[in-house]
């Protein structure tokens, strides 16, 4: 007799990479079932709860934080115990993380997937640059990305289009902002490599996406909805057919024969239990939160690697001030990027960086500056004004290699309201990135010598060390050998056949370019995989 | 270019009458000749008079008021710490920030209140902002109306009320 199933697939997270999975199921006539832990929320709440805070510097404020489904900054949530406090922003709610994301969404090169081959470091993917392109591309335009189709993002291949790409963007790349422009003009031709960041915040209507209007809150809440985030497809997921339940804490993950993963169970937040059944699952659930659902239920975790690898673009940054006006804060949150760290014969010694003009207004945190150094009255505008006019802000991204030391696990010590554990961090900036932000601090000198040169030295407000960047690789990690990795080429969970893990997460390699825009590729690849196997 | 600030000044001859009046409600409070509290309408003045005092710009009564409030949530001693810093300046006659910060005696405390407030009204929040937790106590007091955006606003929009459409950022602003 047939078995009977609730769903074809079911997918659990409903982020930008869980969503993109179950769409593209949903559209290749799949049943597809979405759980989701958070809420639906609508967006003009969340622009209201952002305009009526005072915490603007935790981005995760204006989302919901709810004792069921807490965000990474529930006190206790996340506890540390290595010497660097890995505190992602991380959201809870239908879309997820990408409510609040700088939008940049870079393709890995080549060279990316070849660290180890190349360069001896790290790993190397179990899947090249070729493989992936195809759904690179998809990806780029499910999400709608302005990008520049003339620029080298490798800063190895000047006056070449790289990496090779078989569609143009969707969209074309935007303009500079004006402290972007003058960074270019001033850098370039003194030998740096410059390119625009490819980004789903459009210049031009893409989608029902209205053009941006320079509002300068895409890492807080975009307030028109031109910035792409998960809940996008959750809804067209929704409109091809798929169930999305909110609110279901997925808990449990039962397996039957053959290892197989024959149902999950979740919790509503009054506590209610819930068992539903699929064919195959796709566990989207944020990196951090599925390798801690993995653990808790034993799954896909013979390698012992749930958990362990953990990347993140740790990274260094600096406020200076330069000569010109600029008024930081005026259109995109980020564009002008420079490569000249990006790849090379270095990468044996050191770590590569991506090193980046943020544009989020600075206003307030100039402000808060001059008033702690006792500014007032007609001194404390005077610098306000004339900081805020020439201020700019750099932040760079180190590639962290593999290290199964560097991990995390559940935490039976904290529970939420539903009695489900917390999670104990360990985690060790390394050696290979400590020498690449050497290298790193060098370049960002010169560069304020070069944008304020007639100052000694330029004028460097601050640099700082080792700031979190919320691109969380490595903890389901994907590979050739199934004794050291948890998921193969295609997000095949090695010890479950029906699991599939969709999720930054599998990332082998973490490069120097935020990572979204490479999980949704390969989790498009993984549903095209499933979509053939039901 | 003009980088003076925009015209906040003006009014000034408000502060001084008000902060008499806070200055002697504070002395009577302190001397324990009135033991009944001063009516919220007499405290909403004060709050803006010192606040005006401070900043050297005309406050909203209804912001000063907030302001004070959420410090004082984040700081409950903050009511007799401003008016001690009322009384200082009545007693030596001040009536503008830029007599205010070179005065003698106005350091310490006096000092640490005054900035407690020019922060609160320059910055949107009262308290001390701690990274990575929901929880840290920090008090909501304003977005548009922070004085830092007041200053800024001709030249850069306050984040999420941007007017100005799509490219403008490619362009220095008119103002500047
Ligand atoms: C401030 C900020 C800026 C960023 N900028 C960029 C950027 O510019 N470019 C870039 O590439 N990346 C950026 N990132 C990272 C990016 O947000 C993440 O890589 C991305 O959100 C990951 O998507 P995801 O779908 O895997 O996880 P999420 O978006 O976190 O979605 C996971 C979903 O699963 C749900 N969930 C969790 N546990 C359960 C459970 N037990 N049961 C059911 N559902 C569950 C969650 O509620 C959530 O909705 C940024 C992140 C932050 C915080
Ligand atoms: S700059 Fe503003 S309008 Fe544009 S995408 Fe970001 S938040 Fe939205």
């Amino acid at each position: 007799m047939a078995q009977d199933y609730d769903a074809d697939v079911i997918v659990v997270g409903s982020g930008a990479v869980g969503s993109n999975a179950a769409y593209e199921l949903a559209k290749q006539g799949k049943s597809v079932i979405i759980l989701e832990a958070g809420p639906s929320v609508p967006r003009w709440k969340i622009l209201m709860n952002f305009r009526n805070s005072g915490r603007h510097y935790d981005r995760n404020d204006a989302y919901p934080n709810n004792p069921w489904a807490p965000t990474s900054y529930q006190p206790g949530y996340i506890q540390n115990t290595g010497s660097f406090d890995m505190m992602p922003g991380m959201l809870k709610l239908v879309g997820g993380t990408t409510w609040h994301w700088g939008g940049a969404t870079w393709r890995y090169i080549p060279n990316d997937f070849k660290l180890k081959s190349l360069y001896g470091k790290g790993r190397d993917w179990p899947l090249e640059y070729d493989d992936i392109e195809p759904y690179y591309t998809r990806a780029e335009y499910e999400l709608g990305i302005a990008g520049s189709d003339t620029d080298d993002q490798s800063g190895t291949h000047a006056g070449q289009a790289y990496p090779p790409r078989s569609k143009p963007y969707p969209i074309t790349a935007e303009a500079y902002a004006v402290n972007g422009q003058k960074l270019n003009d001033t850098l370039v031709p003194q030998g740096y490599s410059m390119c625009i960041e490819p980004t789903v915040r459009i210049h031009k209507p893409w989608d029902g996406r209205p053009a941006c209007q320079g509002n300068n809150n895409c890492d807080q809440v975009c307030p028109i909805g031109t910035l792409y985030n998960g809940s996008i497809h959750a809804d067209k997921a929704v409109r091809a057919g798929a169930q999305l339940i909110p609110e279901a804490v997925v808990h449990k993950i039962e397996t039957g024969e053959g290892n197989k993963i024959i149902a999950v169970r979740y919790l509503t937040p009054e506590g209610a239990e819930h068992r539903l059944t699929a064919k195959y699952f796709v566990l989207a659930a944020h990196s951090f939160e599925t390798a801690k659902l993995m653990m808790m239920n034993d799954i896909g975790n013979s390698s012992d690697m749930v958990g362990r690898n953990m990347m993140d673009h740790i990274g260094i940054s600096m406020g200076f001030l330069c000569e010109d006006t600029q008024w930081a804060g005026r259109g995109p949150v980020q564009q002008a990027t420079i490569m000249n760290w990006r790849d090379g014969a270095f990468r044996s010694e050191h770590s590569a960086n991506k090193t980046s003009m943020a544009n989020n207004n600075p206003q307030i945190d100039l402000a808060k500056s001059a008033i702690d150094d006792g500014l007032m009255g007609a001194e404390l505008d005077e610098r306000i004004l004339d900081q805020s006019r020439r201020y700019m802000y750099l932040y760079s991204f180190f590639e962290q290699l593999p290290d199964p030391k560097n991990r995390l696990e559940p935490n039976p010590e904290w529970k939420d309201s539903l009695g489900l554990p917390g999670m104990k961090i360990h985690f060790d900036v390394d050696d290979y990135v400590k020498a690449g932000a050497v290298k790193c601090r060098e370049m960002y000198r010169d560069i304020a010598q070069k944008m304020n040169p007639k100052v000694e030295g330029g004028e460097i407000l601050y640099i700082n060390d080792w700031e979190n960047h919320d691109h969380l690789m490595g903890t389901m990690i994907m590979g050739a050998d199934a004794s050291d990795s948890v998921v193969n080429h295609e997000g095949r969970s090695f010890d479950h056949e029906n699991l599939f893990i969709a999720s930054v997460g599998v990332i082998p390699a973490a490069g120097v370019v935020n990572p979204t825009l490479t999980a949704v590729a390969l989790a498009i690849r993984s549903a095209d995989i499933i979509a053939k196997e039901v | 270019m003009d980088t003076s600030p925009p015209d906040h000044r003006g009014a000034m001859d408000r502060p001084t009458r008000r902060l008499f009046l806070m200055g002697t409600a504070a002395m009577l409070a302190s001397g324990a000749l009135i033991s009944r509290p001063l009516p919220a309408i007499a405290q909403t003045a004060d709050s803006m008079a010192i606040a005006e005092l401070v900043t050297g710009k005309t406050i909203d009564p209804a912001l000063a008021k907030r302001a004070v409030d959420a410090i004082t949530v984040t700081q409950p001693d903050y009511p007799q710490a401003l008016s001690r810093l009322a009384s200082f300046a009545t007693e030596q006659g001040i009536t503008d920030v830029e007599t205010l910060k070179t005065a003698d005696g106005f350091d310490g405390e006096l000092k640490n209140t005054a900035k407690t407030l020019i922060s609160a009204l320059y910055l949107g929040y009262a308290g001390t902002p701690v990274a990575h937790t929901s929880d840290d106590g920090v008090q909501f007091v304003t977005y548009t109306q922070a004085l830092t955006y007041r200053l800024t606003e001709p030249y850069t929009p306050i984040p999420s009320y941007s007017r100005q459409g799509t490219g403008y950022w490619a362009h220095l602003p008119e103002a500047g």
